[in-house]
């Protein structure tokens, strides 16, 4: 065993990733876990930017409803509908970002979030050994919609979140095992989006991010 | 269902380099914070608190390039704090690469800037530090200032008082076990949880990896941290988790190293692989980790 953990190369040619910089948290951390997996990543702002990429990744933490009007302040949230929902680029939501997918948000009254999927984010409820915020690793059982493919049973993920998404359990591919029973992950055809935080969860988190950006390259062959 | 509970590694910083630090008092030079934090990720610590004891009593805050140094070397939440006194500076760590922030003296002074923090950031990166000493059986008071300063409140009333204030964790610091070794105060964290529903991380005394399995087995208690503990053993982060595993604490294990199969000496140190099992390895090959 090595003391310090490496990436193989990726099979075929790097992946240019877009990471949507929206004004909401860190994205140094999503930039830096795609490039150590060999890919391109650039954290924009730019509609035409993200259009232009292989992937498109939606980051985020902080307040739904800021974090909306920050998409749609710019045409950004309707860029991003062109892109991911009519031409089909491959698209992961983490966290926030899975949050904004949703229909609506409730924090601080009832916000409209992308809508991409029929669901709504609601306020985790605190109870006997589940503390709020829920801060912590947690197993999901699942297969993840493929993102979880080849990772080992039992590897922990990165939860930080005060809210979840309620959706219909024909789009959930994994759901947390930890003290929250709440959704981990769902997939609608080119979208995937993770409520933990994968470049937050060393090397289970790092292949999980390979795993997307096979399947993403898998889809753009598939449609061209 | 139970969720593992986190084991987390302080950094703490002086003049740019970790230090080890005995009472608040006296401090042993470590090294460089991103070849630290580094490690210490690859060990499997489940976040990594990164604080420059020095920038409140200098007037500064903690370097953001340090902070940024130390992101872009490690894959697991960072929360980063010292000297920290508006949403500007905790703007600029967050841009760093900082996931949370850790404020202590900042509450006393400007307790609305927790409020703000969390408004703007969300609740869950505000990361509340709490200094607390004994004085007597039961008798606990939070103390500013490297613990010379008293406040005239309890720890559970500090905490209340946070927990309105929009913060989202608690960082607990028992300082008279500072450095100690001698193990963690239960007690303290037992009194404090009871008063608020936010998670609390509990720091100060780790010496043998059976504390952090009482720690993590207390009630209340969502994570145990550590700093000096975990500098100058190696893999010593993984070494804890296996004894906590062993110990029947649900911790998450799924680092590179792991030492599933060995022994521990009294002392918390790895026991010796008898020879005749190390002959049997001498060929063995390990792969090397690649994600």
């Amino acid at each position: 065993m090595s003391l310090l953990m490496r990436a193989r190369r990726p099979i075929g040619r790097p992946l240019d990733i877009a990471i949507i910089d929206y004004g909401m948290g860190n994205l140094g951390s999503v930039r830096h876990a795609f490039e150590f997996l060999g890919h391109r990543a650039v954290a924009t702002s730019d509609p035409e930017t993200a259009g232009s990429a292989d992937a498109i990744v939606l980051p985020g933490v902080g307040a739904f409803r800021l974090a909306m009007d920050n998409l749609n302040s710019g045409g950004l949230a309707a860029a991003l509908a062109r892109t991911v929902l009519d031409r089909g680029t491959p698209f992961l939501g983490i966290c926030l970002g899975m949050q904004l997918i949703a229909r609506e948000g409730t924090e601080g009254g009832v916000h409209a979030g992308l809508g991409w999927i029929e669901g709504r984010v609601t306020r985790l409820e605190p109870g006997e050994g589940r503390r709020v915020p829920h801060v912590g690793w947690a197993h999901v059982s699942g297969a993840g919609g493929g993102l979880i493919d080849g990772i080992e049973p039992g590897a922990g993920f990165y939860f930080d979140h005060s809210y979840h998404l309620e959706c219909a359990a024909e789009l959930v591919v994994a759901r947390c095992a930890g003290a929250f029973d709440c959704v981990a992950a769902v997939r609608r055809a080119n979208i995937f989006a993770t409520q933990f935080h994968p470049e937050k969860s060393q090397r289970s988190g790092l292949r999980l991010l390979r795993n997307f950006t096979e399947a993403a390259r898998t889809l753009r062959r598939e449609a061209a | 269902m139970t969720a593992d509970k986190r084991i987390i590694a302080c950094l703490f910083v002086r003049e740019g380099r970790v230090v080890q630090s005995r009472g608040f008092r006296d401090y042993l030079p470590v090294g460089r914070p991103e070849i630290a934090a580094r490690f210490l990720d690859s060990w499997g610590a489940d976040a990594i608190a990164l604080v420059d004891i020095d920038a409140r009593r200098e007037g500064r805050t903690i370097d953001p390039r340090m902070v940024e140094r130390v992101a872009a070397n490690i894959f697991a939440p960072l929360a980063a704090g010292g000297g920290l006194s508006s949403v500007a500076q905790m703007r600029d760590l967050l841009s760093a690469g900082a996931d949370k922030l850790i404020v202590n003296r900042a509450f006393h002074d400007k307790p609305g800037l927790v409020t703000e923090g969390a408004s703007h950031f969300g609740s869950q990166a505000m990361i509340a530090s709490i200094d607390v000493r004994v004085h007597a059986t039961d008798s606990y008071e939070v103390m500013l200032d490297r613990a010379s300063l008293p406040t005239g409140f309890s720890p559970w009333e500090y905490a209340q008082r946070l927990e309105q204030a929009g913060a989202g964790e608690i960082l607990l610091n028992a300082v008279d076990r500072d450095g100690s070794g001698t193990g963690y105060d239960i007690g303290l964290a037992a009194c404090t949880a009871a008063a608020t529903t936010l998670p609390i991380i509990l720091l100060g005394g780790a010496g043998h990896p059976r504390h952090v399995a009482e720690a993590l087995s207390a009630p209340g208690v969502s994570a145990a941290a550590a700093a000096n503990f975990w500098h100058f053993t190696e893999h010593s982060v993984a070494l804890t988790k296996a004894y906590c595993a062993r110990a029947g604490v649900a911790v998450r294990r799924d680092a590179s190293v792991r030492y599933g199969e060995f022994e521990f000496e009294a002392d918390g140190r790895l026991a010796k692989i008898p020879d005749r099992a190390l002959d049997e390895r001498i060929f063995e090959t390990l792969e090397e980790d690649a994600v």
